[in-house]
């Protein structure tokens, strides 16, 4: 026996970087993603810099416990319907997952390495202005089914 | 190990969310297994002040 999800209006704006809106059942989502954030005074991105294997923060294994013990549930469904009248998004970013219905498993992980480069005659320059960010290079794979 | 739930109702009228970001899930409905992991890593060391350069040389 299934719990039916019923939502009346959703409304999402933005969807980017390896997102999903599922509506319907799944069974297995599994997705990554590995973003390396550069914070620089200046409007300046060379595209060909910092390999991810660069950083720790990439190669540093993260333990998950194995999905092995066998848990017995026994689910009653008094009312069998989760109701949402209505549901305001504005974004998702980096995958992440919104889904209207049941799924079975579902494994997320994220991994971020953010650096500031400030220059020093910039800096003496016009110390008042704060730094933009002006290059994000970021890579995002994600599968479901 | 063995569980009991007894699901009643649940009516939820307004949900507002500005964002969802890095490995997050927003689920109405029931799932099995949920398993999230994430770094954010900006070390000392990632305060950079210096001339502009590349972090690695082409090469």
């Amino acid at each position: 026996m299934i719990r039916h999800s019923i939502v009346d209006q959703l409304r999402i704006k933005t969807v980017i970087f390896g997102s999903n809106v599922i509506i319907g059942d799944s069974s297995k989502i599994q997705m990554s993603s590995a973003v390396l954030a550069f914070q620089r005074q200046q409007e300046l991105y060379y595209g060909f810099e910092a390999p991810f294997e660069t950083f720790a923060v990439f190669r540093q294994i993260i333990p998950i416990p194995p999905l092995s013990e066998q848990i017995e549930i026994q689910r009653y469904h008094e009312d069998p319907a989760i109701k949402v009248g209505s549901i305001d998004i504005i974004g998702m970013s980096t995958s992440t997952v919104m889904q209207i219905g049941n799924i079975k498993d579902i494994a997320l992980e994220s991994r971020i390495h953010h650096v500031r480069q400030l220059d020093p005659f910039l800096l003496k320059q016009n110390g008042t202005g704060g730094p933009r960010t002006v290059a994000v290079k970021q890579e995002s794979r994600g599968t479901s089914e | 190990m063995e569980l009991n739930v007894v699901n009643r109702e649940i009516h939820v009228e307004y949900v507002q969310i500005i964002g969802i970001s890095s490995a997050s899930v927003f689920l109405v409905g029931d799932a099995d297994t949920i398993q999230q992991a994430a770094t954010f890593d900006t070390p000392a060391e990632s305060l950079i002040i210096s001339p502009l350069v590349p972090f690695v040389p082409r090469g």
